[in-house]
């Protein structure tokens, strides 16, 4: 961080989430979310933002990460122990309900935080890799618009893999 | 529903086994899983997380081991004619090259596989020599294409000193051989693999020797598929040669050289493709590597394979015939027992990728579709943005 803001007190932000719930975060939380780190550094944020794309549930979630993220690295500790601390929280961040593993990495996407971006993607990754069709369509909520004779040369195409 | 590039995302984390099947998921996932953009996403992602990293066994038939689990050697069973005595080459971003008659590109994790076309260029073997053929595999970054190495080697019939080398390259976009110009050194004689494959090129060890007793020196030498040129790579500098047994191989995606002599073995690793100085030794295997059970004894070829998911261990192959682990830390050498493991085997590391041999299978469309998709991105990146500042000049004014 620059010396400018040290220098002055410690800055505060408003994010309000879509259903209209207010969260205050100190800067040091705040510039985790890449979009609102760039607003930051182009000298265009203001200290009251809106988050269209985030429900209250999902950025509080986001802001616990982001805060705990920024704690245990801003912290004293050494690198491995503050890394192995990550790990065991982002773990136990992780066990959630499927729709809100779902929601929170579309939230990271459109906050773009790297990290959480990525811990997501693994998770839901690692939640369907065994996973049937059936399964995977009911957790995506996607529709199969294959027909049925389509379907069945598809899945003919690589027989194998589902056995 | 989640947007399409996420959806991407994350299934770019996935085995190729699971990607195939989610081809039925819907229109759009399939059309994502076979779209040349994400095929490269996901192997880009395999590599740099290592992961979705398969061992291929070649030697006795052809079998392969997940490296994540490493429990089990799976019999594979090869949708064309195999002959157990046919050889496999280097594996490349996911691809191998059997070298049957005729010689086969394969992807094992997907199974779709292409017969090359005979090769037409035939030379005629001179009375004193015999002939031997060797081949690698090779990517070329720079026209995105897989091309096929072939040297045709002539060697004395009694003396076996190589006499002179033709060379034939096959493209697997152009499906054709073209002959490459003035091939001037060995390759290996024996079992040794000719695919050193790192950067676009395929390396080898030559050693000359200026006179029967004087020493024998020794250099890198490599071929580029991508300019078609023979180069020199530096050898870690005031390299020790006499008494060494040196042969090269790749870990985790650097040239390394492998020194074995009578008092131990060490591996080097080239860190920084062609750059002298980034030579470091990985791996000293001596009196003070801790190997209770004398699993390496007698100390024989150790071949790297692979590195652990922690970055602690490295996987070696130990004269073909059994997996060990070497911990960096602690220094010591463990057994590794995969189920099923043939009694001698020749293991090449492997990322599993979707990547065809048949080549890009273009579906109309499919440019117009990512452009849009690119296209959509940018807006919605922009719209976020401009939310944020007219928020925020809102309240401000």
């Amino acid at each position: 961080m620059s010396s400018s803001t040290e220098l002055t007190e410690k800055k505060v932000f408003l994010l309000k989430s879509l259903d209209g719930v207010i969260f205050e975060v100190e800067e040091s939380v705040a510039v985790q979310l890449e979009v609102i780190r760039e607003l930051i550094e182009g000298d265009c944020a203001r200290p009251f933002i809106s988050l269209y794309n985030v429900t209250s549930e999902i950025l509080a979630l986001v802001i616990e990460y982001c805060k705990h993220h920024a704690e245990t690295c801003s912290g004293g500790t050494s690198a491995t122990i503050a890394d192995e601390d990550l790990k065991t929280f982002d773990n136990e961040f992780m066990n959630v309900d499927e729709n809100i593993l779902l929601e929170l990495c579309s939230a990271a996407d459109y906050l773009d935080i790297k990290s959480l971006f990525e811990l997501t993607c693994r998770t839901l990754a690692s939640l369907i890799k065994d996973r049937t069709i059936i399964e995977v369509r009911k957790m995506f909520n996607v529709e199969n618009d294959f027909s049925v004779v389509e379907e069945k040369a598809v899945r003919k195409e690589f027989a194998w893999a589902f056995k | 529903m989640m947007p399409s590039e996420i959806v991407a995302d994350v299934l770019s984390r996935l085995p190729v086994k699971s990607l195939l099947r989610f081809r039925c998921v819907c229109r759009l996932w399939c059309s994502i899983i076979d779209s040349q953009v994400f095929v490269k996403m996901h192997l880009h992602q395999s590599i740099t997380t290592n992961s979705n990293h398969s061992l291929i066994l070649g030697g006795l038939g052809l079998y392969s081991v997940a490296l994540d689990s490493l429990d089990k050697a799976h019999v594979l069973k090869t949708p064309f004619y195999y002959k157990s005595v046919d050889d496999i080459s280097n594996s490349c971003n996911g691809l191998i090259l059997v070298m049957s008659e005729p010689l086969i590109l394969w992807n094992p994790f997907s199974t779709k596989y292409r017969i090359l076309p005979d090769n037409p260029i035939k030379y005629p073997t001179p009375l004193s020599c015999f002939s031997k053929v060797i081949y690698g595999l090779a990517y070329d970054s720079r026209k995105d294409d897989y091309k096929v190495v072939q040297v045709v080697e002539f060697r004395n019939k009694t003396s076996h000193i190589w006499e002179c080398s033709e060379a034939e390259i096959y493209s697997m976009k152009s499906n054709s051989w073209n002959r490459i110009e003035g091939f001037s050194y060995p390759l290996p004689i024996l079992k040794g693999k000719w695919g050193i494959h790192v950067n676009g090129a395929l390396h080898t060890l030559v050693e000359d020797y200026f006179h029967i007793y004087s020493d024998k020196s020794i250099r890198i030498m490599s071929f580029s598929v991508e300019s078609e040129n023979h180069y020199e790579v530096m050898l870690p500098p005031n390299f020790r040669i006499k008494n060494v047994k040196l042969k090269l191989d790749v870990l985790g995606g650097c040239l390394c050289l492998v020194c074995t002599s009578k008092f131990g073995a060490s591996i080097w690793v080239m860190k920084e493709y062609g750059v002298e100085e980034s030579w470091t030794k990985l791996i000293s295997i001596d009196s003070s590597t801790i190997d209770p059970d004398g699993i390496l004894r007698p100390l024989a070829y150790l071949k790297p394979l692979a590195y652990s998911k922690n970055c602690e261990n490295v996987l070696l192959a130990y004269d073909d015939k059994r997996l060990v682990w070497y911990n960096f830390i602690r220094k010591t050498i463990k057994n590794v027992s995969v189920r099923g493991l043939p009694f001698l085997f020749f293991p090449e590391a492997c990322v599993e990728s979707l990547i065809s041999p048949c080549g890009p299978v273009w579906r109309e469309g499919d440019e117009v579709k990512k452009s849009a998709q690119d296209k959509r991105k940018e807006k919605n990146n922009k719209k976020n943005r401009d939310d944020f500042l007219s928020e925020g000049f809102k309240l401000v004014l």
